[in-house]
């Protein structure tokens, strides 16, 4: 059903498209882009999504076997980590938030490494900036926030990590990189950023939210007893 | 012994719906851990907030800025019908442009520039002056072609007017100067033309609008002066910068020594 919705959507695309042809409305072409790629990942979950199920269920199956039962020290530390790290994403993005007219045009534009090319597409399309934009600043707010009241704490850690670690590759302090943003104190490939997204990497494989958090009420307080 | 156990057993279960009860609070509590912690968030970012105004609001106080008097913009009444005021304009460049521009006309390629950047009504609510646009004089044919362009717009400021007097071209000002059609002429060609072109504008009996700088030479800025001195004619120098805003502050800041006693 879903495919033939697809494929209905896909005419309509190439009808407009030939409509337009003649005009060169160059926005058209961009929007085809994105088009292709939001068909690509559509389809692509379609197919991987029981895949996907699969992995996530056998993760759980995992942590349910598993029960550990960590002292009140532990799980107290483990909970102020969450909310300091929660703290710091919420403060990033709405001090973002606050500054008017604020890009990471200038952040994307010193990226060196790896995710030059990728960071340097994003900077030369204006639209494609600006959603990057967007999804920055509201991303660390909702990671944040999530974080810190512990609602969806796993999907919330997991994303920030891979937001921090997108971060850590567009500015690792390597040998031979030369930067013009001045970064405070000395560091070799180990990083404040890539500590932090480890450190999130940690929150998300221990249940913190189900120790003190939103989860525990909405999702069930005794899921911290067999984790 | 029946009562002594049944009275065990309702301790018992007490004890237990107490201690569920208990761990219903606890697990309450638990949950709602991080709302305090969003609560002191808010607090301090609001502190931080108004710290920093605080801090804008300080450098301004101690400096005496607040006390500035911004000056009022003027406004001059609209003409009155019939004071029509037929302009040609000699050297259309840029500048000849942008003057063409504050006089309420516009070349059609900028009405759409102006149009994508959502500046076009800016432009369009700018005071109707009663003037046409009669000459364009340049020795350049692209340059005239784009003046014809724009005098003959009808993109402007307060409508589009009735009067519609046709643009002629000119290659030499002094067709321009012959022509009895023109009350007032606007100078701006390249700065080494403007005394000559000034002088025998005024002597033809034309109102001149000259672009900064006036001469050269100090023969010629005499000429200047005696010629203008001597004619009933209306004579201004393009120097309009000074009544910016702008200026009227950096005025008031001076006169009342806030960045200190100024020295000349």
């Amino acid at each position: 059903m879903l495919k033939y919705l697809m494929g209905m959507v896909h005419w309509l695309f190439i009808v407009l498209k030939i409509i337009f042809q003649s005009q060169k409305n160059t926005t058209i072409f961009f929007w085809n882009k994105i088009y292709k790629y939001f068909c690509i990942t559509i389809i692509s979950f379609l197919y991987s999504h029981l895949y996907l199920r699969k992995l996530i269920l056998h993760y759980q199956y995992k942590y349910m076997k598993q029960n550990i039962n960590l002292t009140t020290l532990q799980k107290t530390v483990l909970i102020t980590l969450r909310i300091l790290i929660g703290w710091h994403l919420l403060y990033e993005g709405i001090s973002k938030l606050l500054i008017p007219n604020w890009s990471s045009a200038s952040f994307l534009s010193e990226s060196k490494w790896i995710l030059s090319g990728f960071s340097n597409w994003i900077v030369t399309h204006s639209e494609i900036l600006q959603i990057a934009d967007f999804l920055n600043m509201w991303g660390l707010v909702a990671i944040g926030l999530g974080l810190i009241v512990g609602l969806f704490t796993r999907a919330a850690a997991i994303s920030g990590a891979i937001l921090l670690l997108i971060y850590y590759l567009n500015n690792p302090p390597l040998i031979g990189l030369e930067y013009t943003l001045p970064s405070e104190g000395s560091y070799l490939i180990v990083s404040k950023t890539l500590i932090e997204a480890v450190a999130l990497f940690l929150l998300a494989v221990f249940p913190s939210g189900y120790y003190a958090g939103l989860d525990r009420i909405l999702f069930g307080s005794y899921r911290s007893n067999h984790f | 012994m029946e009562e002594k156990e049944s009275q065990k057993q309702s301790s018992k279960e007490s004890v237990e719906m107490k201690t569920q009860a208990f761990q219903k609070r606890r697990t309450l509590l638990k949950s709602m851990l991080g709302f305090p912690v969003v609560g002191f968030f808010a607090f301090e970012s609001l502190k931080k907030w108004e710290f920093e105004q605080h801090k804008k609001n300080n450098v301004i106080e101690s400096l005496g800025l607040e006390n500035l008097n911004s000056p009022v913009p003027v406004k001059t009444e609209p003409a009155k019908p019939g004071d029509l005021l037929r302009i040609g304009i000699i050297g259309f460049g840029t500048r000849g442009q942008q003057l063409a521009n504050g006089l309420g006309f516009m070349h059609p390629s900028d009405v759409e520039k102006m149009e994508k950047n959502n500046s076009l009504q800016g432009w369009l609510d700018q005071e109707y002056l009663n003037v046409a646009l009669v000459g364009i004089c340049d020795v350049f044919d692209l340059h005239a072609e784009e003046g014809l362009a724009t005098a003959q717009n009808e993109i402007r400021p307060g409508g589009n007017q009735e009067v519609k007097i046709p643009v002629k071209r000119y290659l030499r000002y002094q067709e321009m100067l012959a022509d009895k059609d023109i009350d007032a002429v606007i100078i701006a060609t390249p700065d080494h033309h403007h005394a000559r072109i000034t002088i025998d504008a005024i002597k033809a009996g034309k109102h001149v609008y000259c672009e900064k700088s006036i001469a050269l030479t100090e023969e010629e800025l005499n000429e200047v002066y005696q010629t203008v001195r001597n004619s009933n004619k209306v004579f201004q120098l393009g120097h309009q910068i000074t009544q910016n805003a702008v200026f009227q502050k950096a005025k008031e800041i001076v006169k009342k020594d806030i960045l200190g006693r100024s020295r000349w």
